[in-house]
């Protein structure tokens, strides 16, 4: 397998640079080849159907692996200027655990369940400043009354005190944001934030965190199924499928023209109003690689196909894998 | 689903046991200075009686010809006959009354005690208020020291998993295993004989006899010995206060087992629960992790068995002082009181109040603690 860089065209070195990524459960690959650039202030989405390996990259990220998983590949994350580079696959424990909240930070997909239930809003947002800040329990109250203000929850300082219940899903998942950043990380991971949500909530907690990438910097990761969702609040598209990236670009340029079979049946399984009346495609629907080949001049490359794979490098930062 | 807020109501059973739980730990524990203070003779008056005071039934118990006759003995020759004289009676017919103004009024010249007194004179309800004192605190102490124990190492068994979990856990069941009396009597045993072993000091003695080598004769070594090594004194208090903690480390050290069980299966859930899994993202310790994020959690469950152990632990206190092996005498509690009461049931004479009063307190006190702990459980444990 030969693995080009995803982007080349960002103008600053990238925050995360990760390269042929690959988790190993009991022998068996369940990621691989996974290859992405984070940058300031830029949003990378992944995308890929439920099992694609999007999580379990995010977590061999964080560190965070099930016992019995195994990282490969190499993820460099770039130091601010008081502190090394980081190589986060084969980490010490102890240091990864360092890095986890200050540097790269995580969100999860359900916020009913991600606060425990028996802290208080103000105590856990509180403990996240102690942790990285080493603020004063009243400083660090201060700290999260701003916390929760940056994340446009009305009332902070009187819901400081409130529990997790207290809280609707779509203000859990802003205190959960809240917390993320809380130890001001330069990366964020945001592991399907809106999949559990209302669909009414989900634009807004999506622009809460562009809003907060652009004002701090943040390099954002943001992992979804959800290709239409996504892109508009994405510059760049990775698209997944059974544990390999299948095809990456700009997100407008994927959204509008997908090359690999798969991108265009998560383009095309999404109702649309311009497509009244027409049945929505699925899996089974795919068209056929041939129909994809005089577009590409070669044929599209499955995961689940024996053989190497090659990126194809397509346009201007878009690539797609074939054989 | 079941309605919250019925959750949070307490049945009646709870609020009643509540209530008696209330009662027994008020009167128990304010009684103590009064209990254990000592009374006229210099003794404490847990321990004060005479032998002619012996078997006197309550105030408001009914007695037999036999026993009216026996207790209207006790009363003082002219006073008998000022009594009997002033109900119109001779003081043949007054000392076998049982019944009627004459009795009461003889009654009230006998009558000591509200409970009785036992076969050494002693207060019946001074005993049972200690009794009660000594028993609860047993209870909760040992139930104490078992959450402690059974918290901690069903946290960590669960926390860990893998080998240290299977391992830490067929300890658990090999102790299961055994029947609980015989490791409550092995645990007072090894205890007993370590403190014994502290007092004598035979053992340091005859290691450094054996140490000597053959050069001296064998009697002027053990001369030698006794004075290096003098047997140490233990005064009585201590003596019961160590007595009492083995005890207390006996029963908890045996009752720690379900809730290590319970709170193992807790924790093992809890871990997989997700905002363990962010908090974990946030940087926090495993350290951290197990104290502020698991313990808080595990806090409603712990408490639930803590009250179902209490009950369980005093059972166990009353059970071995009932063999004998409990609380050592003349301190009294509620197992050894109904166990020296149950001595007193005969078909010539029994004095049934004496295993009555603290079977009864015992067995009001245990029901109230289960059904508060069954109260708690319904809301807590789900």
């Amino acid at each position: 397998m030969s693995h080009q860089p995803a982007s080349q065209d960002q103008p600053t070195s990238p925050l995360l640079r990760v390269r042929g990524l690959g988790v190993e459960i009991g022998g068996r690959a369940v990621v691989g080849g996974v290859s992405f650039d984070v940058t300031a202030g830029r949003t990378l989405a992944i995308v890929g159907e439920s099992g694609s390996g999007k999580s379990m990259a995010a977590l061999a990220l964080m560190g965070l692996l099930p016992p019995g998983a195994a990282p490969s590949g190499s993820a460099r994350l770039a130091g601010r200027p008081a502190e090394p580079e980081d190589e986060l696959i084969g980490l010490a424990p102890a240091r990864h655990r360092t890095l986890r909240g200050k540097r790269l930070a995580m969100i999860f997909q359900e916020p009913m369940t991600a606060l425990n239930p028996v802290m208080t809003i103000g105590e856990q947002l509180g403990e996240t400043f102690r942790l990285h800040a080493g603020l004063s329990a009243r400083d660090s109250r201060e700290a999260a009354t701003a916390a929760l203000a940056s994340v446009a929850v009305p009332d902070p300082s009187a819901r400081l005190d409130d529990y997790p219940h207290q809280f609707s899903g779509g203000m859990r998942q802003r205190v959960l944001i809240a917390m993320a950043l809380a130890g001001s990380p330069s990366v964020l991971i945001a592991d399907e934030p809106t999949t559990a949500l209302d669909a009414s909530l989900r634009a807004g907690v999506l622009e809460l965190l562009s809003a907060q990438r652009t004002s701090r910097g943040l390099g954002v990761v943001l992992i979804s199924h959800d290709l239409r969702l996504v892109a508009g609040h994405a510059d760049q598209v990775l698209v997944m499928y059974a544990g390999h990236p299948v095809e990456a670009g700009p997100a407008s340029a994927v959204l509008r023209e997908p090359l690999h079979p798969y991108t265009g049946c998560l383009v095309g399984c999404l109702p649309d109003a311009t497509t009244r009346g027409q049945r929505l495609a699925t899996l089974t629907d795919l068209p056929a690689a041939e129909r994809v080949r005089p577009v590409l001049g070669r044929t599209p490359w499955w995961p689940v196909a024996s053989g190497p794979a090659e990126w194809l490098p397509v346009d201007t930062g878009r690539f797609v894998s074939v054989t | 689903m079941r309605n919250p807020a019925e959750n949070h109501k307490l049945g009646v059973p709870a609020k009643a046991g509540l209530v008696v739980l209330g009662l027994a730990f008020i009167l128990c524990i304010a009684s103590l200075p009064f209990t254990l203070g000592s009374g006229p003779s210099g003794q404490p008056r847990y321990n004060e009686g005479e032998l002619a005071d012996a078997r006197l039934p309550p105030v408001w118990a009914p007695v037999s010809p036999l026993q009216a006759a026996r207790l209207n003995a006790r009363v003082p020759e002219a006073r008998l006959r000022e009594i009997a004289e002033s109900h119109g009676l001779t003081p043949e017919q007054a000392s076998e009354t049982t019944s009627g103004p004459c009795a009461v009024a003889l009654r009230r010249e006998w009558v000591r005690t509200a409970m009785g007194t036992d076969a050494q004179g002693r207060s019946l309800a001074v005993r049972v208020l200690l009794g009660g004192a000594v028993s609860l605190a047993v209870g909760v102490a040992a139930a104490l020291l078992s959450v402690v124990i059974g918290t901690l190492y069903g946290a960590l068994a669960g926390y860990a998993g893998g080998w240290l979990d299977g391992l830490l856990m067929r300890v658990v069941d090999v102790l299961y295993g055994l029947p609980y009396v015989l490791l409550v009597v092995l645990l007072a045993v090894a205890g007993d004989s370590l403190v014994n072993e502290w007092v004598t000091r035979q053992h340091e003695r005859a290691s450094w006899v054996s140490a000597q080598g053959n050069g001296a004769p064998a009697s002027e070594l053990r001369e030698e010995a006794l004075r290096r090594y003098p047997p140490r004194t233990l005064a009585g208090p201590s003596r019961r206060a160590l007595d009492l903690a083995t005890l207390l480390v006996a029963i908890g050290g045996v009752s720690w087992l379900s809730l290590s069980r319970v709170v193992r299966g807790q924790v093992m859930s809890l871990r997989q629960r997700p905002f363990v899994e962010a908090a974990r993202a946030m940087g926090a310790s495993p350290w951290r992790l197990f104290w502020r994020h698991l313990m808080p959690n595990l806090l409603g469950p712990v408490m639930v068995y803590a009250t179902l152990t209490i009950p369980q632990a005093m059972l166990q206190e009353s059970f071995l002082s009932f063999l004998g092996i409990g609380v050592p005498p003349p301190v009294p509690s509620w197992g050894s009181l109904a166990a020296e009461g149950l001595g007193e049931i005969n078909p010539y004479e029994s004095s049934w109040w004496l295993p009555a009063a603290p079977g009864l307190m015992l067995a009001a006190t245990l029901l109230a603690l289960n059904f508060v702990g069954e109260a708690l459980r319904r809301r807590w444990v789900r």
